[in-house]
């Protein structure tokens, strides 16, 4: 069989960098929403604590402040589930990779001087 | 104008939609010869093969039941009644060894039963050529399905690999693809 190690693990390896890349992206948004939702927890606190001097004052911006973490916990969630599905597929992207890059390496064939085994695991991220 | 480039559009989803219809039919071919395999690989030998190996175990057995026996009370009695010392464990290998034939022509009787039964046999032989066919037939599949990625890939249409795909159709030359 002829090969095109070279080529075909460059290719490979671009496919793996687009998928961490998006997987970070996707780790980075994350954590964003996770800060928006405690900063909206942080002000729903304080309000109810005004609450207690001035609750007719407070009580609109405390159901705004409601919906708010509401719509981020809902997000929160789909996101989640779309996090799940890229880091899937990073790991499938680095299982070829890797498994193509090793099949290379015992056979003699040419690799790309930059080829590098198991760079495709991302840290991992407490939601 | 808008009528043209919505039929064309159309187009494009359904190519796509058959591109990727093959490809799903590719895997799960893929997955029926793996079962293949798994089944070739798990035919018992023939049954002159496992009567063989039973015949020969009991042999090894016989020979262990009889080796273990002390014989030195027998030859050096010393003055004392000579004894064999036999424990409970060494009644029950010499009776086991002394008996070995009728053993034998039990467990080969269960053998016959299981063979009928059972799957058809394979020499060792005949079980490597099967094998190494279906494994050409599962080489194909794989690189069917890195064509078919390779293509939906140029068509710009972006569709994961396996993890588990095999290395050899993933560097495969494009030249490999079109035979």
């Amino acid at each position: 069989m002829q090969y095109d190690s070279q080529g075909r693990l460059g290719h490979l390896a671009a496919i793996k960098r687009a998928k961490l890349a998006a997987a970070r992206e996707a780790d980075d948004y994350a954590q964003e929403l996770r800060d928006r939702l405690r900063r909206e927890e942080q002000r729903r606190a304080q309000l109810a604590d005004e609450a207690v001097f001035r609750p007719a004052d407070v009580a609109k911006q405390i159901a705004a402040v409601d919906e708010k973490i509401a719509a981020i916990r809902t997000e929160k969630a789909n996101h989640e589930k779309e996090r799940e599905r890229l880091a899937a597929e990073l790991q499938a992207a680095g299982g070829a990779y890797g498994a193509a890059l090793r099949f290379a390496k015992e056979k003699g064939l040419p690799v790309p001087y930059d080829a590098d085994e198991g760079s495709h695991q991302q840290n991992s991220e407490v939601a | 104008m808008l009528k043209s480039l919505k039929t064309t559009r159309g187009k494009a989803a359904k190519a796509t939609a058959e591109a990727e219809a093959a490809l799903e039919e590719i895997r799960q071919l893929r997955l029926r010869l793996l079962d293949q395999r798994d089944d070739l690989a798990s035919r018992p030998l023939p049954l002159e093969h496992a009567v063989e190996a039973m015949e020969a175990a009991l042999e090894r057995q016989a020979e262990q039941a009889v080796a273990d026996i002390n014989m030195s009370g027998l030859m050096r009695p010393g003055g004392r009644e000579p004894s064999l010392n036999l424990d409970a464990h060494d009644r029950a290998s010499l009776a086991f060894a002394a008996a070995r034939k009728d053993i034998a022509a039990l467990l080969r009787e269960r053998l016959e039963a299981r063979y009928e039964s059972g799957p058809e046999p394979l020499s060792r032989e005949q079980k490597a050529q099967k094998l190494a066919a279906l494994d050409d037939e599962i080489l194909s599949a794989e690189l069917a399905e890195e064509a078919c990625i390779r293509e939906l890939e140029v068509a710009g249409i972006a569709f994961m690999r396996r993890a588990d795909a095999d290395p050899r159709a993933l560097l495969a030359a494009d030249a490999e693809m079109a035979a």
